[in-house]
Formats: C-alpha cells, structure tokens, sequence
C-alpha cells in the first residue's frame, strides 16, 4: 500500500513580502507502507518543509498529498483525522517538553487523541518501554534529565501516539555516537513492533545507509533521487555536486577504484565492505 | 498566525527613505504621531494617509507588509471603535433598549479608528525601512544629552537592540514549538477563551525556559567578546545628517503641518 503520495507539491515562503521564497516546487514522490526511507540534502534542500507538510502543519501552495489514499487538504477535519496518523518528531525536540513530570508530558500527545486514561498509561508505559526510559523516570521533572534523555522522553512522547508514518527530523543531531546509535535503534525497533512508515531526515550518511532501506535526496527543493540506498549512493558524483557527503566506506571504495583496485563504488556499510574484499582476496567472510 | 507580527522587521533596500538618517526618521515618527492626534479632522487624516502612502511608495517595500502590520490591531480597533460608537453623548440618532448611537459617537469611533491605523502603519514604517542597528544608535545618540544627569543611555540602546533582535527569533521559536505540539495533537484555535489560554501552557512552558537559556548564552557570549558597557566605544559608521535628511523632513513638516492647519483654520 502507499502510505505517502504527492504530486506537484509546491511550498513558497513569506508570500507577497521581498523575503518569497520557494521551499517545495513541483515535488512527486510515492512511498511505500512500511519503507523506512532516509532523506537527505543541504540546508534549506526542503526537507523540514516537506516534513511539515506530511503533517498536514502547513498547506501547500499547490499540488496534493495522499496520506493512505487520502487527500490531506480535503478540508480542516479531515487533516485533523489523517494527522493523528503521522508523527513528527522536530529538530531538538527536547525543547517541546513542559509539563511537571515525564509521564505526563508523554501522556500529552495520546490524551489529545482522546484515548481513555487506561489506554493513555499503556501507551506512555509502551513508549518509555520502547525508548528505553526507566520506570522511575517517569515520576521525575523532564527538565532533570539529561540531554539524551530528555531527547528520548520527548520521542517517547510522539510515539506514544502510536503513529503510522514516523517522522524524525534529525534525531541525532547534538548527541554522542553511543546516543545517536541508541535513539535509532529504538526508531528501528519501534518500526519493527508496528510496521510503520519512517522517514529519518539525517545529514549523517552513516546513520542513513546503517537504517533505511530507500533514499531520498533533496535538491533546492526538487527531488534530486529516490531509490533503494545502493543505487543511490553509487551516483556518487551527483551527490558530492549537490554539495552531499558520502557514507565513510563509499569514499574508501572510490578511492580504491581510483587507484586500480577492482571493486564496486556501490558499497555503503561496512559488513557490505568485508563481504566485498573478502572474495577479492580469495578468502572467506569473516561476519 | 504568528508570521504576521512585523513588529521589528526590516526590509533591506536603498531607496530615499531606507538612505535618511536614523535620527530623521524617528523624529518625523514622533512629529507624525503627535500630528495625527492634533489633526482632529478627517481632511488632516487625508493628509496624513496621502504623507503616508508616499513614503510606502517611495520605500519600495509594497502595501502587502504595511496592511500585514494592521492585521494583530484588528480586535483593537474594533473595540476601541465600539466603545467610542457606544458611549459618546450626543445627539441620538438610533436607540435600541439601553444601547444607542449618537451622531457624536459615530464620529468619534471613525475618527478614533483612522487615528489608529494611520498611527500603527506610520510607525511599522519606521522599523520597516531601518535596521534595528541603525535604530538603537539613533536612539542613543538622540537621548545623548540625558547621560547628563546619569540616565545609563548606552546601557537602554543595548537593550533595546538586543529586545528588537530577538523579536524575529523568538517569533521563529514560538512558531516551532507550536507546530511541535500540535503534531502531538495540541488545539490552539478552537474552544472559549479558558480553553484557548490553557492550550498554550505547552507553548509558554518551553518559551520561557529557552529564553532565559538564550539570555544566559548571550550574556556568556557577550562577556567572552568582553562586553563593557560602551566604555571608550567609538562608533564604527558615523551617521550625518544631509541634505537628503533636509529634503526628507521638509516635505514631513509640509505634510503634517497642513494637516494639523485643517483643524484651526478651516
């Protein structure tokens, strides 16, 4: 099934004001019930825009969006009713928590659903669960946590939701390698457990080719590529154009090309690397 | 919704306005405000508007901005409009249980309302067309004089700049963190009153705690940069008044004296 369909999606900023600025122009894309699909590119590439829109937050200027087969537009109840379908984790989302205790904040989101109190202490029992967040946790102040922590009580509060289609708008940015590794690792058991959509805005190439299964790479706000994260990440040369970077083990492998070593340029994670000099030495694979 | 605070927003350009004095151009504001409420005739407020659509037409920044500016006095409008319509006595003229209109009232509540909107897009126009730099400068060297009788001026512009500078970004934050919350399901447009003011705790809670950090950082940064409050401070551009300023200010002083003419003479 497809989860997400846009065609024509168009967003411009400060309309009618000397700052107009077009973040969306012309947008198509079809995503698929269950993809997990990386996206990439620049600052200002479009990415929080299109995020923003697959939650029904801003309207577009022009063109449609079909969340499961519905018009997201339509009129106010029916992007009311299909929002209660995307979540959407922010930039920062640590910054979103206000109230006295972590249970409370994340029981925010699913007492806006209208969910009964017992299935609201499910759910914020779920997401602690899911995020990894000790029960005693849920007694204290938000503002005591730490920071990866508090990025992980803000989390738990969206996916308490129990979303369809998971949004993270770099959920690791400002986090060390073990918290990013971590966070994610939740991202991916939560998809796992409920076979939603995740979309995972990244400007780490790592924790893109370590996750999705689908790339998509934003351009000036136009899609620049979507495809299976091989066949992406093999047009290199269009990627370092567009001012992207490349997963570590990509640059190894170019540059071993470059030198006259025979080995494909499509490699992305590192096991795919040992797997691929494994038969170029004659021996066999150590994973 | 929030996008349409301009306050403290400033649209880059080069026209004759953007290039007048800081200075000039807050004294013409204040001369302006001063003649709207001496010029109590509605040919004086004609005047004004006429003063006023030239200025926007020679900034170049558009009406679209300057009718955007009017949109959040709105419901001040309405009401100030209202309670002028309502409880100015006078001669009757429709009467309706308690409530009636006078002749007098109808007059006062136009009046009232062109005063308003004549003074709010007046003033947009002076933030508009000059960066808040430029501003804050003005106005510490227009108070100069009061640092006489040790009234701390350099310390007021600073923090005026520094109020003004975060307008836009606060803004911005808000604006964030409401669409955090309502992709958790937060409602901030439907409901009474009550409801309405309840459903931005979420909004205020984070506010407030990320301003006081971001004060913190400024305050850390500032002092890193070795902030000390202007001592020995030379100015990087010198601003001088000119001819451009002279030309500027005539043509104001025309326009607002013929305006506030109307009232004695005719």
């Amino acid at each position: 099934m497809t989860a997400i369909e846009a065609s024509g999606l168009k967003y411009v900023y400060g309309v009618g004001t000397p700052y107009e600025m077009t973040a969306l122009d012309n947008f198509d894309i079809e995503i698929d019930s269950g993809d997990f699909v990386g996206i990439i590119g620049h600052t200002g590439s479009g990415k929080s825009t299109l995020m923003q829109l697959i939650d029904g937050l801003i309207k577009p200027a022009g063109g449609t969006l079909k969340i499961f087969g519905e018009d997201m537009f339509a009129d106010a109840k029916t992007t009311a009713r299909l929002r209660k379908k995307v979540g959407l984790v922010f930039q920062y989302p640590e910054y979103q928590l206000f109230e006295e205790t972590v249970e409370k904040d994340i029981a925010f989101g699913p007492k806006n659903l209208g969910l009964s109190e017992d299935e609201v202490y499910k759910r914020v029992r779920y997401a602690a669960q899911i995020t990894g967040l000790p029960e005693e946790y849920l007694q204290k102040s938000p503002f005591e946590l730490s920071g990866g922590e508090k990025r992980r009580a803000a989390i738990a509060g969206v996916i308490a939701m129990r979303p369809e289609i998971f949004i993270l708008d770099e959920p690791t940015a400002g986090l060390d390698p073990k918290g990013r590794d971590e966070i994610l690792a939740r991202v991916r058991e939560y998809r796992e457990d409920t076979g939603a959509t995740v979309l995972l805005v990244s400007h780490s190439m790592e924790d893109v080719t370590k996750n999705a299964s689908k790339v998509l790479v934003l351009c000036h706000g136009k899609k620049m590529m979507y495809g299976k994260v091989g066949e992406v990440f093999e047009r290199s040369k269009e990627l370092l154009n567009a001012g992207l970077d490349l997963p570590q083990i990509t640059k190894v492998f170019i540059e071993l090309k470059n030198r006259g070593v025979d080995v494909p340029t499509s490699v992305y994670t590192v096991n795919q690397a040992i797997e691929v000099l494994g038969k170029l030495s004659g021996g066999g694979s150590r994973a | 919704m929030l996008k349409d605070i301009t306050i403290g927003q400033y649209f880059q350009g080069d026209s004759f306005i953007h290039r007048l004095d800081a200075r000039t151009k807050i004294l013409i504001a204040i001369a302006f405000i001063v003649s709207i409420f001496i010029a109590d005739s509605f040919i004086g407020f004609g005047i004004l508007t006429a003063f006023l659509v030239l200025v926007i037409a020679v900034s170049g920044i558009g009406f679209k901005p300057v009718i955007k500016s009017l949109k959040p006095i709105l419901f001040l409008v309405a009401f100030t409009g209202l309670i002028n319509l309502f409880f100015t006595q006078g001669e009757v003229l429709v009467k309706i249980w308690v409530i009636k209109i006078t002749k007098e009232g109808l007059v006062a509540a136009a009046k009232m309302i062109c005063r308003i909107i004549i003074l709010v897009a007046g003033t947009s126009m002076l933030t508009y067309t000059t960066s808040p730099l430029e501003l804050t400068d003005a106005i510490e060297r227009l108070l100069n004089p009061l640092k006489k009788i040790k009234l701390p001026v350099h310390e007021l512009a600073m923090m005026t700049t520094i109020a003004l500078r975060f307008i836009p970004t606060l803004v911005e934050e808000t604006e964030k963190i409401m669409n955090a919350q309502r992709a958790r399901g937060a409602d901030f447009d439907s409901g009474n009153i009550f409801t309405r003011i309840k459903a931005l705790v979420p909004v205020l809670v984070p506010m407030f705690i990320s301003s006081f950090r971001r004060a913190d950082d400024l305050a850390l940064a500032m002092e890193c940069r070795c902030y000390n409050s202007g001592v020995g401070k030379t100015k990087m551009t010198v601003t001088k008044f000119s001819h451009v300023d002279l030309t500027g200010a005539f043509v104001a002083i025309v326009f607002m004296a013929t305006a506030i003419l109307f009232r004695f003479v005719f």
